[in-house]
């Protein structure tokens, strides 16, 4: 009877630090991990960006996706002022999330406007300030099409 | 089984029972929290607005897509489901159901994500484990008239498993920030004023405030407070030296995030969840007045109608001398002003006034007495 109880108790206190040790392990984890879910960073930066994204074209021209596409970027691509990059946003979660989130837009769009048989690649170019920070510059280009 | 966790030898707190009431609190909070979370996503889905007909991101390769109706049906669920949690009919399977769609929804999407919707994962997830339906609920009532059974409890253990979770955020938020150069610097916070000073200016806030507020040494000061609020908020909980200071602390930085942010119903349930840190025992504080006494009666009536966590056993005793006194469940005693304070003090009404009075109050008599 003793060594049952003493069994019991010692399964309560492995399940508490076995689920402590995973909630840990999220916490952990999240500093190697752009976007920090759930690591419980929140604010974790001031930072800014904005972003200029053109279609390059199969000869060679760069046309921005508001001019003259039969897509509407805005409408495919929502969220975390990602449907309007042109505009200056504050980085939400920082600004390797930022540029992870528009590099999987950038993909995401290449891959689902089938009716453009023009355009060889999206590419953005990103001017981001980090914490106040020299303002710095990143291009980012979609997959191939 | 009786909620009786003073405990006599270490390791007894495994084997405890907890009171329920302040988690049955929790969980009718907890349920309109989940109702507005859920509601937002189903206007969107409702008007034909979904998520997947755009771009979003997965947390999982092959998770599952739903058809547009039926991801409409899901959110409908969830919100029935939170109404039930709150009124406690079916809880355990209300909280399940809670926390499956919110954590199905939140995980549908990475752009869904935000730190306020993991801790309400968090939250959901705790209750699942910690019966929230014994008592203020359909269920207990239910119970009580079909079998005459009284509340039941929760074992400690859980408790403290959840509470280990529910400090987390405040632990891993504020030592996040303690390394960071640029938040413990008060870089971040203080660009952030700028940024947003031409709002606070539309709202009528007066140039000379912002100004004061703008100034980069403030800022050095003032967010190497908050961020060690965070930390100790996150340690302080734990202690029973430090647990008061800890909540109201809580709640102050809660009010400040909900005042200078969009948080969504984190700043809801933040302040809900520090129920998850009071102490689950009933009755524990006597609290005997002379009914004779009009000050007495009044406290008497106040405690009795605020007291919703049910900590105080209130006695009226004619002539009883002195007319007020408190004894608490550490056996301190407290006679006439300081025994009604205190009894404020436990009050969650009444907490966050009283809680700083009485430390101004204490504060003052321990600077004249150094003085003297």
């Amino acid at each position: 009877m003793a060594r049952v109880h003493a069994l019991r108790r010692a399964l309560r206190v492995l399940t508490i630090a076995g689920v402590w040790s995973l909630q840990l392990g999220f916490v952990v984890a999240a500093y190697d991990n752009p976007q920090k879910h759930f690591g419980y960073q929140p604010f974790s930066e001031s930072s800014t960006w904005e972003a200029t994204i053109v279609r390059v074209l199969r000869d060679g021209r760069r046309v921005d996706v508001r001019d003259g596409w039969s897509y509407e970027w805005g409408a495919m691509v929502r969220g975390r002022g990602l449907d309007r990059p042109w505009h200056e946003h504050h980085a939400a979660s920082g600004v390797d999330a930022t540029l992870e989130r528009l590099q999987a837009a950038l993909d995401w769009v290449a891959t689902h406007t089938p009716e453009d048989t023009e355009t060889r690649y999206l590419e953005a170019e990103v001017r981001t300030v980090r914490n106040r920070r020299p303002m710095r510059f990143h291009v980012l280009r979609s997959v191939e099409r | 089984m009786s909620a009786t966790p003073s405990f006599r030898a270490p390791g007894d707190w495994l084997d405890r029972v907890a009171d329920v009431r302040a988690i049955a609190l929790l969980r009718i909070l907890l349920g309109p929290i989940v109702v507005v979370h859920l509601w937002t996503f189903h206007a969107r889905a409702a008007a034909g607005d979904y998520f997947a007909h755009r771009f979003y991101i997965p947390f999982f390769e092959g998770w599952p897509v739903l058809e547009l109706d039926v991801y409409v049906a899901l959110l409908r669920v969830g919100i029935a489901a939170a109404i039930a949690m709150a009124l406690g009919a079916f809880t355990r399977l209300a909280t399940f159901a809670c926390f499956a769609v919110v954590t199905f929804n939140t995980l549908s999407n990475q752009l869904f994500f935000h730190h306020n919707r993991a801790f309400l994962i968090t939250v959901l997830f705790g209750m699942t484990l910690l019966r929230p339906g014994g008592a203020l609920s359909v269920d207990a009532w239910w119970r009580r008239r079909t079998r005459g059974a009284r509340s039941r409890g929760v074992p400690y253990w859980r408790l403290v498993l959840v509470r280990g979770l529910a400090c987390t955020p405040y632990l891993a938020s504020g030592t996040s920030k303690l390394i960071d150069p640029d938040w413990f610097g008060g870089v971040v916070m203080y660009d952030r004023v700028l940024r947003h000073r031409h709002l606070a200016e539309a709202r009528g806030v007066p140039g000379w405030l912002l100004d004061a507020i703008a100034t980069p040494g403030l800022h050095a000061v003032f967010w190497k407070f908050i961020v060690l609020s965070e930390i100790y908020i996150g340690l302080g909980y734990w202690f029973r030296r430090t647990r008061t200071s800890a909540i109201f602390l809580a709640l102050g930085f809660h009010v400040i995030i909900e005042i200078t942010s969009t948080v969504s119903v984190f700043s809801y349930l933040g302040v809900a969840a520090t129920l998850l840190w009071v102490e689950p025992r009933r009755r524990t504080r006597t609290l005997r007045v002379d009914p004779a006494d009009p000050a007495a009666a009044r406290l008497a009536r106040r405690v009795r109608r605020l007291d919703w966590l049910q900590r105080f056993d209130v006695r009226e005793v004619s002539g009883a001398t002195p007319s007020i006194a408190l004894t608490d469940d550490a056996g301190h005693r407290f006679t006439g002003r300081a025994a009604a304070r205190e009894a404020h003090v436990r009050l969650p009404l009444l907490f966050p006034v009283a809680y700083p009075w009485a430390v101004l109050r204490r504060t003052l008599r321990w600077l004249r007495a150094a003085r003297r």
